[in-house]
């Protein structure tokens, strides 16, 4: 394949696509703002233990659906584009400003509780029953 | 000094997709474009083209990194060898097939589609042709045809870079990827095509000065 020949298409194409396609400042978007949300993809299904028939009455059943955490939503805002942020391009900061967050938030106390041994007096409860 | 001016954007763009893609396994679950994919991800096959894409995607995308610097390795032809097998059979058994079916469902229309399935279409044919020449011995016609495949392959970081470009210049979301596609496929495929040039006349230059 000669080098000019390939070329020579190529511009043609380029300069088509850019003209009749792009068709720059004719081409613009009609909408105005684009909102994009992140959402917590960390959270892990719990599993039900299958093997354990816990007898439930149906009055008591509460079914409960998860409820997915929003890590951050961000707008762009055409009329102001000069505001923004290069962080909107980037996959891998996504999670990480509201990740420590929403942590926090998730996180379990574990509280010690000190057990003092005390001797159990059944006599004395009995003979006051 | 021009070409480093040239591969020095090449490796961080080549570098973050690569980091970017690897994230769908750091992640999982709905994450990047799979939350747009709902349709897509019900199909069993689409989710196994997916997930074999991205990391074949990024050994094709990084493996000509070292082909290409042979030049400074003199004595790395085996090396240069077993990575361009690598690079070959990756592409021709693994990117371009997930890649063609992953183009089914790619957004932005039709046009779109047709542009990510001639990508692949391109990418095999360059490729396959890369190897042909150079089982001939026509090592200068090797070159030139890796030179287009690469180009091909590389029409991933074009893409992102003219969708982000087109986006800040307010292009309709639809159009944009269409656009993007074939543009950042039909320029790269040019820059390869004048690179193929430049080294031509220089190469007849050279011979003519010595004769």
């Amino acid at each position: 394949m000669k080098p000019l020949k390939n070329v020579v298409p190529l511009v043609i194409i380029i300069a088509a696509i850019i003209t009749f396609w792009l068709k720059p400042g004719i081409n613009t978007a009609s909408h105005k703002r684009y909102t994009r949300i992140y959402e917590n993809t960390d959270q892990k299904k719990s599993v039900n233990d299958t093997t354990k028939i816990i007898p439930v009455r149906a009055s008591s059943q509460v079914v409960t659906v998860p409820v997915k955490k929003k890590y951050k939503e961000e707008s762009i805002d055409l009329e102001n584009i000069s505001k923004l942020k290069s962080s909107m391009f980037s996959r891998s900061v996504h999670f990480l400003p509201e990740l420590t967050d929403s942590l926090m938030e998730d996180s379990v106390n574990y509280v010690e509780i000190e057990m003092e041994e005390t001797p159990i007096d059944s006599t004395n409860a009995l003979s006051k029953n | 000094m021009l070409p480093l001016l040239f591969w020095i954007p090449v490796v961080f763009f080549s570098l973050l997709l690569a980091h970017n893609a690897m994230l769908y396994f750091a992640h999982g679950g709905e994450y990047g474009i799979l939350t747009e994919k709902l349709e897509a991800r019900k199909d069993l096959l689409w989710n196994i083209c997916f997930y074999i894409h991205l990391p074949s995607g990024v050994v094709c995308l990084l493996t000509p990194l070292y082909s290409f610097s042979r030049r400074y390795f003199k004595k790395g032809i085996n090396q240069h060898i077993i990575a361009g097998k690598i690079y070959l059979w990756t592409s021709l058994l693994l990117v371009c097939p997930t890649g063609m079916y992953l183009a089914l469902y790619a957004k932005g229309g039709v046009a779109a589609q047709a542009g990510f399935m001639a990508q692949g279409i391109l990418l095999a044919y360059f490729t396959y042709q890369g190897y042909e020449t150079i089982k001939k011995g026509s090592a200068l016609e090797h070159v030139h045809y890796m030179i287009r495949s690469y180009a091909a392959a590389a029409a991933v970081l074009s893409f992102r870079i003219l969708h982000i470009l087109f986006f800040v210049l307010k292009v309709p979301y639809q159009d944009n990827y269409a656009i993007s596609q074939w543009l950042g496929l039909t320029l790269n495929l040019l820059v390869a095509e004048l690179i193929i040039m430049i080294t031509l006349t220089k190469n007849t230059s050279t011979k003519t000065q010595s004769l």
